[in-house]
């Protein structure tokens, strides 16, 4: 389960996320934190299942949860328009001709406005970690 | 005559990939003669220069940080250096050191990111980094692996790697932990080896031929690589010291871009900074793995082949970590960050080499220390008219070929100056008139 953003402004929506879950998940999950989605490399080597948290602009009301699951389209859709780096679904596209990609992954995407406070941590937040938990272990029953 | 001697032609190239920004190119051609060359940056201007007016010296080095997330470091180190020459600040040899090492890590993450992921692709008629990985799985994971050193360094000492926090005028906010440098060493002895591979494999790479006359201009530094200070040097001999820049060379305003472009002074002739001017100039002064590497692959000097900046990256690559190496294992770590200094009223300069070549910074402050002017010079924008003049020289040999096939070979030549548009602005749509 990776959050990926920083701890600045609302980039800070993912570490947030990721440390809310950090504990609530059983072995073998395991929790982290990126800075830069080609991160997500380093943690691929024998990984099933990977899970992101990210910040997605508002369409319909902040603090609202997205599950997309690769190759959803959508999640190819949401490139950013740097070339400083490599975006997730460029780091998910090279993990996959690499042989590297996970069997499963999910993009956890969640509404956040450039202007909404996330000093302290809104209750929509709590609520998003809870919902994210729930389908986990709810899926690790299935 | 046929009408295919007499018919008008334009080409455009819609949107340059794998470079960082936008902008446009147009060809403009009369049956086999090229008319005109113009490459646009038609995104507004962004203003730095004057958004600092007024403001407190201090705020400079973040403000002119966000010019670029690629190379931050050289615009905030040429900004910290210009103001201590402004505010006559010494800083401490061990301040210098950790400068130097800060600049290898964004060398080293920037070279590594066009090396592999940008340019490369290219020589193989692929489309992008991704279908690279494909075909070189190892090479692109070594790519990446040197790109993220890279940014570990610049997180380590300057808070994130994106837009670093803690250079300041006469040294730094805080300075890292000796043991969280040493911490680095590994890695950079790992980076070593795998820059020298990848020098190796690139040099595989079959490159086109081409040989284009070229005014190199680059920083030279009597006992070192030059990468934050030294002289100002041209391959044609003219050599001054970085405070008579704009005496020799000027920014001009061109109607069809809104950035502006640098040219010599009196000639208004074009020059190329970057790796390629800086392994022509300062091959002498690489450091010994870098200099063993470009020795045993034949790397030719002089060099008038654009193709081989991508060589020359790769083994400023590798003088990078040589260079981190020796910085990580001295560094000692000491108590004061910065030098005190007068806040006075005066003007500075100075001149380092970002990853893509000399960046060039002035400004005046009054004795607040409030910023009164700034100027800054960075080196995509210096590097544009040159990229005109190029490809009015490459056409020629293309002019056979479909308009799509102009324009993608286009791209790829504009690629060999490692163009970051946001710099000066953004790039590229290329279009093509045939008249």
């Amino acid at each position: 389960m990776v959050g990926i953003g920083s701890p600045h402004g609302n980039d800070r929506l993912g570490w947030d996320l990721s440390q809310l879950l950090a504990g609530q998940l059983p072995a073998p999950w395991a929790i982290r934190q990126a800075r830069v989605p080609t991160d997500l490399l380093d943690w691929m080597q024998g990984c099933e299942r990977l899970h992101l948290l990210d910040a997605c602009p508002v369409v319909q009301e902040v603090g609202r949860v997205h599950r997309l699951e690769w190759p959803d389209a959508r999640i190819l859709q949401a490139r950013t328009v740097t070339s400083h780096d490599y975006d997730v679904p460029q780091v998910l596209q090279l993990a996959e001709r690499l042989g590297q990609l996970p069997v499963q992954v999910v993009v956890w995407a969640i509404e956040v406005d450039s202007d909404v406070d996330l000093v302290p941590i809104p209750s929509w937040m709590v609520a998003a970690a809870c919902l994210i938990r729930n389908d986990v272990l709810l899926e690790e029953t299935v | 005559m046929s009408a295919s001697e007499t018919s008008a032609r334009a080409i455009r190239v819609p949107i340059l990939t794998r470079v960082e920004g936008e902008g446009s190119l147009l060809i403009k051609l009369r049956a086999r003669e090229i008319v005109d060359v113009q490459l646009a940056i038609y995104e507004p201007p962004r203003l730095f220069e004057s958004l600092l007016r007024g403001r407190p010296f201090a705020d400079v080095a973040d403000i002119t940080a966000r010019i670029c997330g690629i190379c931050p470091i050289a615009y905030q180190m040429t900004a910290v250096q210009a103001l201590e020459a402004a505010f006559s600040v010494s800083v401490h040899p061990e301040i210098r050191s950790l400068r130097r090492l800060m600049y290898c890590g964004e060398w080293i993450e920037s070279h590594a990111l066009h090396v592999h992921l940008l340019q490369a692709p290219d020589f193989f008629g692929l489309d992008s980094g991704i279908e690279l990985a494909e075909r070189f799985p190892d090479e692109v994971k070594r790519g990446l692996r040197l790109k993220k050193i890279g940014n570990t360094l610049l997180e380590t000492l300057g808070g994130r790697a994106i837009h670093p926090v803690n250079l300041a005028v006469g040294g730094y906010y805080r300075l890292p932990k000796a043991a969280d440098l040493k911490a680095l060493i590994a890695d950079f002895e790992w980076g070593l080896e795998a820059a020298i591979d990848t020098v190796r494999w690139v040099s595989t790479i079959p490159l086109p031929s081409i040989e284009l006359p070229y005014d190199y201009v680059a920083i030279q530094h009597p006992s070192e690589y030059g990468i934050i200070e030294g002289e100002v040097v041209c391959s044609d001999g003219l050599r001054i010291p970085h405070t008579a820049y704009e005496q020799h060379y000027a920014e001009v305003q061109v109607p069809h871009s809104t950035a502006l472009q640098s040219r010599r002074i009196p000639s208004g002739s074009s020059y190329f900074v970057g790796p390629l001017a800086r392994m022509n100039l300062n091959r002498e002064q690489l450091a010994e793995p870098a200099k063993r590497i470009a020795d045993e692959i034949d790397f030719p000097t002089p060099c008038f082949n654009a193709y081989y900046g991508i060589l020359a990256r790769s083994i400023e690559v590798v003088h990078a970590f040589a260079e981190g190496l020796d910085h990580l294992r001295s560094y000692r770590g000491r108590e004061q960050a910065r030098a005190a200094f007068q806040i006075k009223r005066g003007s500075g300069c100075a001149v380092t080499e970002a990853p893509r070549g000399l960046i060039y910074h002035r400004y005046e402050v009054d004795d607040q220390g409030r910023i009164e002017l700034a100027k800054i010079v960075p080196p995509t924008s210096q590097n544009q008219a040159q990229v005109e003049q190029d490809l009015r020289a490459f056409l020629p040999s293309l002019l056979d070929e479909s308009d799509a096939e102009i324009a993608l070979s286009c791209e790829r030549f504009v690629r060999n100056y490692d163009p970051c548009i946001s710099c000066s602005t953004h790039f590229l749509n290329l279009r093509i008139e045939r008249e």
